[in-house]
């Protein structure tokens, strides 16, 4: 399947933007991604709990830890809400969807997607309103996730890119949540 | 500041997000921050290397 759909300001009207920790750690990298894709990205930008906690962890330098620090309390992103209630449903959210990615992709082995981005996928389940920007597509897989918009850069090495502007889909979850209500039981 | 909103639904019982997020104007100063803190950082990591810990000797 080919995405030429490039991101636009329509795909991001009243919508919150989250930014995934892969996303945050290129740009944080690269400082004219970072401009040229901030101002492309433009709106309701937030990070929420679990990406700052990845994005902050197993740094060594304090100096690091410092800027990276300074990086995320920018006011070009906004703060979002945490509250245990929340987080439990989030929770929630996030085993049922894990539930789901089994069943569709690989007969119920455990998943490869990490923990943080089940609890991100809940977030977005949570959140009507939001995409996600990510450099991992196959983390918020198509089984429930829309792919709004693509754009590509050039890394170091040379080598094209992809970043993501994913979106959770009721419909399909719906679908999916249906599927897997009907799995025949061994006994 | 702009904040999300999230009320509970008293129906179900569960917290739903109620809020219309809208864009909001990003001051250029702030992006120029952030690279200056990118630029910052790599010079850090020029001078110390990402993990400057010592290997073990085994």
């Amino acid at each position: 399947m080919i995405l030429a759909h490039p991101i636009t300001p329509e795909d991001l009207k009243g919508q919150y933007i989250f930014f995934d920790s892969d996303f945050l750690g290129i740009i944080f990298s690269d400082p004219e991604l970072l401009k040229e894709s901030i101002t492309l990205i433009d709106g309701f930008r937030v990070i929420d709990g679990f990406t700052r906690l990845e994005f902050l962890r197993d740094v060594w330098l304090p100096e690091i830890r410092e800027k990276k620090e300074e990086f995320l309390s920018s006011d070009i992103f906004c703060p979002i809400m945490e509250h245990q209630e929340l987080f439990k449903q989030i929770k929630e959210n996030a085993l049922e969807l894990s539930r789901l990615y089994a069943h569709e992709n690989n007969g119920g082995k455990k998943g490869s997607v990490s923990t943080v981005d089940l609890l991100l996928a809940g977030t977005l389940m949570f959140y009507p309103n939001s995409v996600l920007v990510t450099g991992n597509k196959k983390d918020f897989p198509s089984c429930i996730f829309d792919t709004k918009g693509v754009f590509n850069f050039e890394q170091g090495d040379g080598n094209m890119r992809a970043i993501s502007l994913v979106k959770f889909n009721q419909d399909k979850f719906e679908t999916r949540k249906a599927a897997y209500a009907n799995v025949p039981t061994r006994r | 500041m702009a904040k999300t909103t999230v009320c509970r639904d008293s129906r179900t019982g569960r917290f739903v997000d109620t809020s219309s997020p809208t864009p909001r104007k990003t001051h250029s100063a702030s992006i120029e921050r952030l690279v200056e803190i990118v630029k910052e950082s790599n010079a850090i990591i020029e001078r110390h290397g990402n993990d400057p810990r010592p290997p073990h000797n085994s």
